[in-house]
């Protein structure tokens, strides 16, 4: 999943921690999003998407890496 | 010019609070155990009946599942990535507390004596954990 996390953040202005304080996650959880190697759970994603006030589609894009929904990796 | 995302601090509020807490949960157990473990326990136990003498032996299980509890708590208390490395951590440590298990077994079973091996299970069991959870946290945090 590709995600604009990284931007959206910096165009506020905020530090990882700052943006980790406002999810309640760690600042490591934040910046495995930022990198593409952690995909968030659903309430999560809403979490973040409430915190940008955008729709989750603005925040989230699906990618050709993704892992089937069954599992494993493509 | 430091990074936006470092410039913060390398972690929040609340990952600081639970951390302390964890540490100091965890910790007073293990110390706990290790005192008990140390105590001369020889000369008061010398004439002590059997059972009294295995009560003191498995006293430290008390302790030690106040640690355990201690990383049940915390898993509650952390985020959803942490709490994968966690998970992932203790099942890499299971599996290598069982593979040293039964490797120790099979060698036992060629005829070769390989003595008390249930503290080497142990520490292979935690080490494959520590390895586990130091490798996940360093790849999150890249």
């Amino acid at each position: 999943m590709r995600n604009r996390l990284r931007e959206l953040r910096e165009q506020l202005g905020w530090s990882q921690a700052a943006l980790a304080e406002r999810l309640d996650v760690s600042r490591q959880t934040v910046n495995a999003l930022e990198t593409g190697r952690y995909d968030p759970s659903l309430p999560l994603a809403f979490r973040i998407a409430g915190c940008f006030a955008l729709p989750i589609e603005r925040i989230f894009t699906p990618d050709e890496h993704d892992a089937p929904p069954s599992g494993g990796r493509r | 010019m430091p990074r936006d995302e470092t410039s913060g601090p390398k972690r929040t509020s609340a990952e600081r609070r639970r951390s302390r807490r964890y540490t100091a949960e965890f910790l007073s157990g293990m110390a706990l155990v290790v005192l008990l473990l140390l105590l001369p326990s020889e000369p008061l136990l010398a004439r002590a009946p059997q059972e009294l003498r295995v009560l003191w032996a498995v006293l430290p299980l008390v302790p030690l599942l106040w640690s355990a509890a201690a990383v049940v708590r915390h898993l509650r208390r952390v985020d959803e990535l942490q709490r994968r490395m966690v998970v992932d951590a203790l099942a890499w440590g299971f599996g290598a507390a069982m593979m040293a298990a039964i490797g120790a077994a099979l060698i036992r079973s060629a005829g070769v004596a390989v003595g008390d091996v249930e503290w080497a299970v142990f520490l292979t069991g935690m080490l494959g954990f520590a390895a586990a959870a130091t490798i996940g946290s360093a790849r999150a945090s890249r």
